[in-house]
């Protein structure tokens, strides 16, 4: 029976992950093609998502079911018509108010509407612009950005204009003077093959004024469409061009920018071409030409397959997936306690542990993606640290299989989960790394073990809580009291190792590449709180301070120190070690350290009163 | 002597006694000296068929015209040879918008000669009825040359390749 | 016999921890939030190495020092008079030895180490240190044919009342007055007969001090005689535009207040200096400077970068960042000489094994069912 739901549960996780898959794959190849992007190369699909985060704070639009991939697709072909469509999603009423734009419900606006309202202001943004960001208010702040990511989303939306066929050359001695066809629909790039000829005639202007007036007018026609048309040079971002070595030193280049060479080789116009015929059988809705151009360009750009890794990292959404499991199982835990125990909490079991392993897999993608140790930046300990979570939490499950396990688990996996989600939203999670931090076997050490800490330390501290809430829900069951207690004990020794060998690291890492173990800097500082809290706990209990219930307190309060040393520390941006840095992380901060104070306290009293009224009750050393 | 007192404790070390190599403060260049009303001339260089040498007054070394460019070569201190700096300037006297440091250095084409190396921008602006620029800063050790060319956009950028020539023919001039 | 045992028994109580730790960790984060307005050399200054912190300058606190202090000697007595030895003990035995080592280790790097910027212009050599954050009073004997000589007073000297005297320098020099960041205001009053030089028009503010380090430009008020007609009273700042000097016997004496700087027994050359970005960024992927070390006639070729310093006896050398002005490039070196180097790496050794000892001593019996 049981296994037959196990299977179960497997069939669908598969088809889960399988379903998805399919209907991405048939579509875009575009959103397969290369790009180079912040340093490091990275498919279409990942540049798309991107964009649209910043532009419309989600990786697809809901209200038209597109996807970032279509979305940008749409962008680059029909960017006048992508102008009108309400892309930018500004939620700051005090920016549109300035923009002299009213407020929508949906916060939904058109970059047409954005520009002209910026349009409006620009003697104030420019005079803004010079600000320095420390003296800026925030809505100067939100401003500038808005303005920047509309900077952005132009210079994207004209990276192919070069292919746009929009010029007709009707005087057909010009164009065979030229070398180009007359009465033919051509392109800024499909006239590049002219150029030197025209530069020629630019200087001589001796021979033109032979010319006949139709010529002269077409000639001037011509120049005023090259000259305007160049303006879109400044589109350097959809680096699809790839450098003949493709090493990861290299340049990769935009369609406009390869323009912006004397001499075009032969692979590069190989290349154009394609993209040339892409966009003509695009327009042209000729779908069969379009992909075989399409496939042609990417061929000869080079297979990589890192990039293929990264399109199914994007698709699978590993993280959200096991985050669903995470819950899953925390309801069915929640069930178990209500009937049908043995099979609820089976099935509990197992969903945790296939969420841990689509957690740990999405965490192996992005290992093999970036080719670097799993925890290189805030995100990616937060990923790291809520999988530690889950494992200890199913080692401890595996152990004593009384649920504690279980519970601790999937309310810090999911948690953890969430936090991270709102990171994903700040962009692109893949960053490259600061020359100081760029060091593999330092990050696999020294972050690995100190995020290894924190996780393991948040479960002791979720085990305090749980001392608290059964010694207020049943004071009188001292062995299952004792037997927290003892895990607890237990639990926060381990996390005493991991946070005093992962600060030691750091002070190893920061002497081999600074001069100086210790140098009082905030990060630095954070995690010996941490070191120093649990020490002191250990201690206090030695010297008989306090027993089972002031250290379930101080586990509690444990908590307080990881959030201050995992977060606060950025807050401070002082020293070497402010490279995570977020704003909007200062109020919920402050909301978890309240609320785990509040917990210790209240928690500490009320367990307090219960144990004293047993206390007058029966006999028996409880606290 | 700095490690024996460090390592007999601290304080002791607050006096301190040794020896510095001289070397001049490398700030403005030497003025240029002017012999019997003449300027001791620098550099030599081959002027290009088409240019006209012009008298070189003020702070320049050699002028030169070409057509309705005009063409200078000016010898600052260090201090004025950032590039940002200059390039935006440039670009300000023609109504072009300021470039940021990776855009400037992007811009730039590097070139090897054998006076140095040095950076050479071509800056357009067609609106502009003198919008044509080609600019090069080339560094020595205790200098800064800057050879400018300056006029309408199309004549101005069609020196380019005498305008490199130019700089290629710069040497150092001899005393006999 | 047995009022020792009491005294060692208290020494070595974990209550002394218990409390000392949780003032140290009270220092922790208030200095560390204290760190955003003062800069993180003077926070820990006032918070981590001193020995008296004070509350409203009028309340004494035991200082970070002090606290770490008082650890320690806790530590001392249990390790060495309390500890216990049976087996089951030994993970923790070990692991408070691996303790009392780091904190030896702290202490003499506390008092013997040093740190500084050497700064090396492409195609360029220095030999010179520049501390951080102190200053000195450098004389620059420019007398002598191939080199100038530097005479220096730091540290004790730089303060009100001390007396400069040298048997190289022909004439005596009293400190007046020190500030540690200053800037030249124009002087409103009477000027005093003695006042010479920049003294005569101007003052120097005594300014608070900057958290960045690099922005306090230390200031310095000194009577010189012996001199004759040149004698006075001066002053002089950090960064002066021209520089004061003494016409002396044989030539001219500089004088200037400036960042302590220390020789090394070496000169640095560099070749040549590379930055790398991550392509299509400004981001700095790696900086690397390729070096010529010069010392009594030997020159040997190494590469200093990012992660990878060069160890030259008791001296390290970090790449430290750069600067550029244009076309050349200019590599800023950080310089350590630290005598207690070697303690963080065997102590933090000792502690892991020890905790780890102790958990695999503990854990069954703590993880086992309970009854």
């Amino acid at each position: 029976m049981r296994f037959i739901l196990f299977l179960l549960v497997l069939f669908w996780g598969y088809s889960v992950l399988w379903a998805n898959d399919e209907t991405k794959i048939n579509s875009d190849v575009f959103g397969s093609l290369t790009v180079q992007h912040d340093g490091r190369l990275k498919p279409v699909d990942t540049f798309a998502r991107n964009l649209l985060l910043n532009v419309h704070t989600a990786s697809r639009i809901s209200r038209d079911r597109m996807e970032a991939v279509d979305w940008l697709w749409a962008l680059v072909l029909y960017p006048e018509a992508s102008y009108r469509r309400k892309d930018f999603k500004v939620r700051e009423y005090e920016v549109l108010e300035a923009m002299k734009i009213q407020p929508r419900e949906d916060h939904q606006y058109s970059f047409q509407e954005l520009r002209d309202g910026v349009e409006g202001i620009r003697k104030d943004v420019e005079q803004w612009l010079t600000i320095k960001e420390e003296h800026q208010s925030l809505v100067q702040k939100h401003l500038l950005r808005l303005y920047h990511v509309m900077g952005f989303y132009y210079e994207v939306s004209r990276s192919l204009t070069l292919f746009e066929e929009d010029l007709v050359i009707k005087n057909e001695a010009l164009a065979s003077e030229l070398g180009l066809k007359a009465n033919h629909p051509l392109s800024f790039y499909l006239i590049h093959s002219a150029t030197n000829r025209i530069e020629t005639l630019m200087v001589e202007k001796m021979k033109r004024a032979d010319w006949a007036t139709d010529k002269k007018s077409a000639w001037s026609r011509l120049v005023r469409y090259l000259s305007d048309k160049g303006h879109d040079r400044l589109a350097t971002s959809l680096t699809l061009i790839s450098p003949k070595e493709k090493t990861s030193a290299s340049d990769w280049l935009s369609p406009w920018e390869v323009m912006g060479k004397q001499v075009l080789s032969s692979r590069e116009t190989s290349l154009l071409n394609d993209l040339q015929s892409w966009y003509r059988s695009r327009k042209g809705s000729d779908e069969r030409e379009a992909m075989k151009s399409l496939e042609s360009f990417r061929v000869k750009t080079g297979d990589n397959p890192r990039i293929k890794e990264e399109l199914k990292y994007n698709r699978w959404d590993l993280f959200t997936k096991s985050l669903g499991f995470y819950l899953i199982s925390l309801l069915l835990l929640m069930m178990s306690w209500l009937g049908w125990h043995k099979l609820m909490s089976a099935l509990a079991k197992v969903s945790l542990a296939f969420g841990a392993g689509l957690h740990g897999y999405g965490m192996w993608m992005r290992m093999e993606i970036m080719e670097r140790p799993p925890v290189s930046n805030l995100y990616e300990s937060i990923i790291f640290v809520g999988w530690v979570a889950v494992l200890v939490g199913l080692i401890v499950e595996l152990v004593r299989r009384n649920g504690l396990g279980c519970l601790c688990a999937t309310f810090i996996g999911s948690l953890l989960h969430f936090v991270g989600f709102n990171y994903a939203d700040d962009g692109d999670t893949m960053g490259m790394l600061v020359a100081v931090l760029d060091s593999n076997f330092w990050l696999a050490t020294h972050v690995v073990t100190i995020t290894m800490g924190y996780g393991i330390t948040a479960v002791a501290g979720l085990f305090g809580h749980i001392y608290l809430i059964r010694a207020i829900w049943k004071p009188g069951d001292q062995t299952a009291l004792n037997e927290i207690y003892k895990n607890s004990i237990g639990i926060s020794l381990v996390a005493l190792l991991f946070t005093t060998l992962g600060t030691i690291l750091g002070g190893i890492w920061a002497d081999q590449s600074w001069g100086r173990f210790w140098g009082w800097d905030p990060k630095e500082n954070g995690a010996l709180l941490i070191v120093l809290w649990l020490l002191m706990l250990l201690h206090g209990r030695l010297g008989g301070h306090f027993k089972a219930l002031g250290f379930s307190v101080g586990l509690v309060l444990a908590n307080i120190t990881v959030a201050l040393a995992w977060f606060g520390v950025n807050l401070l941006a002082v020293g070497l070690h402010n490279y995570g840095f977020t704003e909007s992380i200062a109020v919920n901060l402050c909301l978890f350290c309240g609320f785990e104070a509040l917990f210790a306290l209240v928690g500490y009293v009320w367990a307090d009163r219960r144990v004293q009224k047993m206390r007058e009750n029966s006999d028996g050393d409880l606290k | 002597m700095v490690l024996s007192s460090v390592i007999s404790g601290c304080g002791s070390d607050d006096i301190k006694i040794y020896r510095v190599p001289k070397h001049e403060d490398a700030g403005s260049p030497k003025p240029v000296q002017k012999e019997n009303g003449h300027v001791h001339r620098p550099f030599d260089y081959d002027v290009p068929s088409e240019w006209n040498e012009q008298e070189a007054s003020g702070m320049r070394l050699a002028s030169f015209k070409a057509g309705n460019v005009d063409i200078s070569l000016v010898r600052l201190g260090l201090a004025g040879g950032d590039l940002t700096q200059n390039v935006n300037r440039w670009r300000g006297q023609i109504e072009l918008s300021h470039l940021d440091q990776d855009g400037v250095l992007k811009a730039a084409e590097k070139i090897s000669v054998p006076l140095g190396n040095y950076y050479l921008w071509a800056i357009e602006n067609p609106e502009h009825s003198q919008g044509g620029m080609l600019a090069a800063i080339l560094r020595q050790k205790d200098a800064v040359l800057f050879i400018k060319a300056w006029g309408g956009p199309v004549e101005t950028l069609a020196l380019k390749s005498e305008f490199k020539e130019f700089i290629a023919s710069l040497r150092v001039h001899r005393h006999d | 016999m047995t009022e020792l045992k009491t005294w060692v028994r208290r020494l070595s109580s974990p209550s002394i921890i218990y409390y000392s730790l949780f003032w140290l960790m009270i220092l922790l984060f208030w200095g560390t939030v204290a760190q955003k307005d003062l800069g993180l050399y003077q926070a820990q200054e006032t918070f981590f190495s001193s020995w008296v912190l004070w509350l409203g300058d009028v309340v004494p606190t035991p200082g970070g020092r002090l606290t770490m202090l008082v650890i320690t000697l806790n530590l001392t007595m249990k390790l060495f008079f309390a500890s216990r030895l049976h087996w089951k003990g030994w993970g923790i035995l070990i692991t408070h030895f691996g303790a009392w080592l780091l904190m030896l280790g702290g202490l003499l790097t506390a008092y013997f180490s040093s740190e500084g910027n050497l700064v090396v212009v492409e195609g360029g050599r220095s030999n010179l240190v520049e501390d951080y954050h102190l200053n000195e009073i450098a004389f620059i004997d420019t007398r002598p044919v191939l080199e100038n000589q530097v005479i220096s007073f730091s540290g004790k000297y730089l303060r009100k009342g001390a007396e400069l005297r040298h048997p190289e320098l022909p004439f005596e020099v009293e400190v007046l007055d020190v500030m540690v960041n200053t800037t030249p205001v124009k002087k409103i009053g009477v000027v005093s007969e003695e006042e010479r030089g920049m003294a005569r028009r101007f003052d120097l503010a005594k300014l608070p001090r900057d958290p960045q380090s690099e922005r306090n430009r230390g200031g310095v008020r000194l009577r010189i005689s012996g001199l004759g007609d040149q004698d006075g009273v001066y002053a002089l700042f950090s960064g002066m535009g021209v520089p004061q000097i003494f016409n002396v016997e044989g030539g001219e004496i500089e004088i200037g207040i400036r960042r302590r700087t220390s020789p090394l027994p070496f000169e640095v050359k560099l070749i040549d200096f590379e930055r790398q970005v991550h392509p299509g960024t400004r981001m700095p992927k790696s900086f690397k400077s390729e070096v010529l070390i010069l010392r009594e006639g030997t020159k040997t070729q190494a590469t200093i970068s990012m992660n990878k310093p060069l160890r030259i006896n008791e001296y390290t050398l970090f790449q430290s960042s750069f600067s550029e002005d244009g076309i050349r490039e200019t590599s800023i070196f950080a310089v350590v000489e630290n005598h207690g180097r070697i303690f963080p790496y065997i102590s933090s050794i000792i502690i892991c094994l020890g905790i780890g000892l102790h958990l695999v001593l503990q854990l069954p019996s703590l993880i086992r069912r309970v009854g």
